[in-house]
């Protein structure tokens, strides 16, 4: 167990640089979307957090930007900003929101999980506490359901890599469902009459340091988290099936009349697996923020006192099924790249 | 706001609208068999419903490639 958790530590740093040059790309199309409106439009996330003062923040709102406009408010928790620029030999690795957010995401991945490691390999026979016991659970379940359900005896070798995508992403996408820190630190500091000094056009040091936005809501990352799994399927294949994986991606007992139009339909579906993996997740992850940004909208968006019990409420529930979507999410991502590379381990 | 514009607004929206009809079809099927195949053999609802829960996700990714065009189409196309 804990030689595991210390391979899947390093790998995790390997992932955090990847997927943050990675993410620079898009922010680099659009920079700064989100000038100024950073302190007028509250959070969405802390009206949730206290439902009655959501009448305050509208006529707030409403006196500081002018006319509601969702558009600024879904590209203010949606959209990436650029925070600080890095220029290494001559290339330009900006540190946007989400690569702030990863590094917050695996830090606490490692406060977690290595003294989780160091607790149970002390006494591996002690009955597990509260706080290994659900390590040990997510742990024993990753292994068992996901890797030796589908790979059998061949899961072994797999293993830290199943485990390090599955954590990586559920602690991705559970951070998205937290509110933002920093911008709760600058409210209360504007409350209590200390305000955080910022050049126009630019972001607050605690929004920067926790801005609360989905690392994997991006397809900069969860594309790199799909190359990843990619190359695993693939390599897997060779390493298992030798050079004759290339001919035995078609599924055996076809006639070879067909072979032509078969051959580049099965090369198809290899590179269109990880596409989907990406898409499937971001998708996920994209479309629950959106939708309580949306009936959150509502209360600004009419002025109306009857739609604050409505839409507080359907955002609640809307906030469990996002939990549940996080776990969910996690799950599928992993179990698909297990189902992938069993596939490519043994000939159809 | 032009007559185009409203066009893409409305194209995009009935996509949106025809992605979620198919994926309501979809899982209701996939529940629908879930529940005949736990009330046939109530022994096996576990693994039927971790079987139901993959599919259903699935199909709700399908889903939600259309759904996320729709958004791309709504949010960059017509401004």
């Amino acid at each position: 167990m804990f030689k595991f958790l210390v391979a899947f530590a390093f790998s995790l740093l390997l992932f955090v640089t990847t997927a943050g040059a990675q993410t620079g790309i898009p922010a680099a199309q659009q920079p700064q979307t989100e000038q100024g409106i950073n302190k007028q439009v509250p959070s969405a996330d802390k009206i949730e957090a206290a439902g009655a003062e959501s009448e305050e923040h509208s006529t707030e709102t409403h006196e500081s930007s002018g006319e509601f406009d969702l558009n600024h408010v879904i590209n203010h928790h949606l959209g990436d900003v650029r925070l600080w620029d890095v220029n290494i030999a001559g290339y330009n690795f900006p540190i946007t929101k989400r690569v702030v957010m990863m590094w917050i995401a695996s830090l606490l991945l490692l406060l977690i999980l290595i003294p989780a490691a160091r607790l149970i390999s002390r006494n591996a026979i002690k009955r597990p506490g509260r706080f290994t016991g659900i390590v040990e659970v997510f742990v024993n379940f990753v292994r068992n359901d996901v890797g030796h359900s589908n790979m059998g005896h061949h899961s072994r070798s797999y293993e830290p890599f199943l485990l390090t995508l599955f954590f990586f992403i559920l602690f991705c996408n559970l951070i998205g469902l937290i509110p933002s820190v920093g911008e709760i630190v600058i409210t209360a500091g504007d409350f209590f009459g200390f305000h955080f000094n910022v050049e126009p056009g630019d972001v607050p040091l605690p929004a920067k340091l926790w801005s609360g936005i989905t690392p994997t809501g991006d397809l900069g990352v969860t594309a790199t988290l799909a190359i990843y799994s990619f190359i695993f399927i693939q390599v897997s294949g060779f390493v298992y099936q030798g050079v004759s994986y290339i001919k035995n991606i078609v599924p055996a007992g076809i006639p070879w009349a067909i072979w032509p139009i078969m051959w580049p339909i099965e090369l198809l579906g290899q590179v269109s697996k990880p596409f989907a993996l990406a898409i499937r997740l971001l998708a996920n992850m994209t479309a629950g923020h959106l939708l309580i940004l949306v009936f959150l909208g509502f209360i600004f968006q009419f002025q109306l006192y009857a739609i604050i019990p409505v839409s507080i409420s359907v955002t609640i529930a809307i906030y469990m099924l996002e939990l549940f979507v996080a776990f969910l999410q996690a799950y599928i991502f992993v179990f698909l790249t297990a189902l992938f590379i069993a596939g490519a381990q043994h000939r159809h | 706001m032009e007559l185009g514009q409203g066009l893409a607004l409305m194209g995009a929206v009935i996509g949106a609208g025809l992605a979620v009809l198919g994926v309501g079809i979809g899982i209701g099927n996939i529940g629908r068999g879930a529940t005949e195949g736990i009330s046939r053999q109530p022994e096996a609802s576990g693994k039927i419903q971790t079987a139901m829960i993959i599919a259903a996700a699935l199909i709700e990714g399908v889903g939600l490639f259309g759904l996320v065009l729709s958004i791309i189409v709504i949010l960059v196309k017509v401004k």
